[in-house]
């Protein structure tokens, strides 16, 4: 099973908390791994798409939609700690992320 | 919000319906791009929401529709297997659905109502029904 090095999860870490904040036009210091996307930040899945736009385009990532899809009915992605948990997964498995333990 | 009407006439049994809204203005920076969310939209929906009277009411509206089926059918699919490639006004449209979607989805086809809201900033609505093939349970 691949694994993100440290340098490359912080990295994941940053792009996510950096884009809720400038999106939703929040103190970035007011994000913690457990706000809540929807009920806090008044976040959607546009946010969530446009974010996996971000990550595909910089790590050349495949993934399809369905996949992901898949994937989010099995373990949804509800507070930034779990969108950085899934994209963590994306970059390191790709369409792969299914067969992943979750 | 806008009040409609919606007669329609399908041999087809229905079987679902999903509605979904969004702002055209989360949709203007990305029509800077040659194929902006090309795993959302095809190049045909680009090509048509580029060549349209308000591009990105166009390319929210298919979005829209997408969201909508999605919500129709309860089952994850490939966005661009759902295209949106016209918009005529006061009349349904015909979502062109690819093989795959269909046969997961067990839908032979759908259509789309699409409205915008008389708010300020409007914002765009689709609400899509789905229907089997005649004949399939």
């Amino acid at each position: 099973m691949a694994v993100l090095d440290p340098v490359k999860q912080q990295e994941i870490r940053d792009t996510v908390y950096t884009y809720f904040s400038e999106e939703c036009d929040v103190d970035r210091a007011s994000i913690t791994d457990g706000t809540n996307i929807i009920d806090d930040l008044e976040g959607d899945s546009l946010m969530l798409l446009s974010l996996l736009e971000i990550f595909r385009k910089k790590h050349r990532l495949s993934i399809e939609l369905k996949t992901l899809g898949k994937h989010l009915m099995k373990k949804p992605a509800s507070t930034v700690g779990e969108v950085i948990e899934l994209t963590s997964k994306i970059v390191a498995h790709g369409d792969d992320i299914l067969s992943v333990e979750l | 919000m806008t009040s409609f009407q919606w007669n329609f006439d399908s041999a087809q049994p229905f079987c679902g319906a999903g509605i979904d809204a969004e702002s055209p203005s989360r949709f203007v920076s990305a029509l800077c791009e040659d194929h902006p969310f090309p795993f959302i939209f095809t190049k045909d929906e680009i090509s048509f929401a580029k060549g349209s009277a308000e591009p990105a009411f166009s390319l929210c509206a298919a979005f829209c529709c997408k969201e909508a089926l999605f919500k129709a059918t309860g089952i994850p699919y490939n966005f661009t297997e759902c295209e949106l490639i016209e918009l005529p006004k006061h009349k349904s449209v015909s979502l062109r659905l690819g093989k795959e979607l269909r046969e997961e989805a067990g839908i032979s086809s759908a259509i789309a109502h699409i409205s915008r809201t008389e708010t300020e900033p409007s914002e765009v609505v689709a609400v899509v029904l789905t229907f089997r093939a005649d004949g399939d349970k």
